[in-house]
């Protein structure tokens, strides 16, 4: 990765970070206020030569600094950093027989949409599972926690979905 | 040597991963939402100036609600003047105003962030200690109590609101004065719990709750909500009661911000007190 793919990186965090909580964070739907969690898009697309460890310092940066804004110490933090950690194994069970070309991004146009909808879906999830349960850290109220796990990875990957056909043309 | 770095090599990704989640978790688990640091919090420089920079476009949608309710509040205070009423004594004594101390001082505030949608929800206002805040100070709106300050900086403040599982406000029922807590369960931004109420009370649907004032930072007889329902536990005594807030934190904009200037006097005389007991 050289300098002018990383820095491009660093502008599409800080756009997803703002985009999320300057605008997403408003989107509160139906009775419990579901909102989209949009800027784990960020994790998704990072390419698939990024190293280990950087793909983890990236995730936790993203989520630090939602944390920042959200008032939520650790928690967005612990879920990106988890998301991050299970990419690696996710993008390589779902690799075609002979492995990613070279130039090949995790994104729609490359790949199709079977192929990203699952892995999207996946990754989304786990980030979910992570982010509801620290924050709420009991089992009493079980119901309504996996209620607000369904509901907002679906909200999540409509946004997530879409904005494959509106940023990421070749 | 050559084989533990090999080893360490092959398990960086775990181990890198390991330490970062021991951080967040630590953060989210460990740490009391009243003590953080205020770096990790919204009352922060940066978040507080964008935050505020957004509320800035965004208040004007909201400005012919917000008109509403100020007239609302204006007419109940009309009604509350002294020109309003017809003196029906022959006598009239006039108190002279030296006799009264003032104890509650009002400092008017805007909302620059607000959620609803989480466990332990926290608003951000754009008033700090250059203004005289401090926290422990009450929050309120025109509606009903909304939250107590928890943070400063020094143009910002943030408060625990009402909505939030890790606060209690002391509440009674304004009919009858009996008093107990306010909790809030995490669930819905309409409805709070009143616990402690025990139950050979009558109490009845609609009934209004107020601050008991007891706890030196809200004044009493604040709304606080009205009784929607109430069961009675049969494990103790005591009613759990479901609140309708008065307040609907969905679309709070300006609120007023208390000081009790009496407080400090208050809280020594209080942990005094109870420094002999212990």
């Amino acid at each position: 990765m050289d300098v002018r793919e990383f820095s491009k990186i660093i502008v599409a965090g800080v756009f997803l970070v703002l985009l999320q909580v300057l605008l997403l964070n408003n989107i509160q739907l139906m009775q419990y206020g579901f909102t989209p969690l949009f800027y784990v898009l960020f994790i998704l697309i990072l390419p698939f030569d990024i190293a280990g460890w950087l793909l983890l310092l990236l995730a936790f940066f993203l989520g630090f600094s939602i944390d920042i804004f959200e008032d939520t110490p650790g928690i967005h933090t612990s879920a990106t950093v988890a998301m991050a950690f299970f990419r690696p194994f996710v993008a390589r069970s779902m690799a075609p027989r002979d492995g990613y070309e070279s130039g090949i991004q995790p994104r729609i146009f490359y790949l199709g949409a079977g192929w990203f909808i699952t892995y999207a879906s996946i990754l989304v999830l786990i980030h979910h599972i992570v982010y509801f349960s620290v924050e709420v850290f009991s089992i009493s109220h079980l119901p309504i926690t996996l209620l607000r796990i369904l509901v907002t990875t679906i909200f999540s990957l409509i946004f997530i979905i879409i904005s494959q056909f509106f940023m990421f043309r070749k | 040597m050559d084989n533990l770095l090999k080893f360490l090599n092959r398990i960086h990704f775990l181990l890198l991963f390991i330490i970062l989640e021991i951080i967040a978790l630590s953060l989210a688990l460990g740490s009391d939402v009243r003590k953080n640091s205020i770096i990790l919090n919204s009352a922060n420089k940066i978040s507080g100036t964008m935050y505020e920079w957004v509320h800035g476009y965004v208040q004007y949608l909201s400005l012919k609600t917000e008109n509403e309710i100020l007239i609302n509040q204006v007419l109940l205070l009309k009604q509350q003047q002294s020109t309003t009423f017809y003196i029906d004594t022959a006598k009239f004594s006039n108190f002279a105003d030296t006799a009264l101390k003032i104890k509650y001082k009002y400092i008017s505030a805007q909302l620059i962030k607000n959620s609803t949608h989480k466990k332990n929800n926290i608003i951000t206002l754009n008033k700090g200690t250059r203004h005289g805040i401090h926290p422990d100070m009450g929050v309120i709106s025109s509606q009903g109590v909304v939250g107590i300050i928890i943070q400063v900086s020094a143009n910002y403040a943030t408060a625990i609101s009402l909505l939030n599982t890790t606060l209690g406000i002391s509440a009674k029922i304004k009919k009858n004065s009996y008093f107990g807590t306010i909790k809030w369960d995490g669930a819905d931004y309409e409805k709070a719990f009143l616990y402690e109420i025990p139950n050979h009370v009558l109490i009845s649907k609609g009934d209004t709750v107020v601050t008991s004032g007891f706890s030196a930072i809200f004044p009493p007889e604040l709304i606080i909500g009205t009784v929607d329902n109430f069961e009675k536990n049969s494990d103790n005594n005591f009613y759990t009661i479901t609140i309708n807030l008065a307040t609907n934190f969905k679309n709070l904009n300006s609120v007023v911000i208390i000081e009790n200037l009496m407080k400090p006097e208050i809280d020594s005389l209080e942990s005094k007190s109870a420094v002999l007991f212990e």
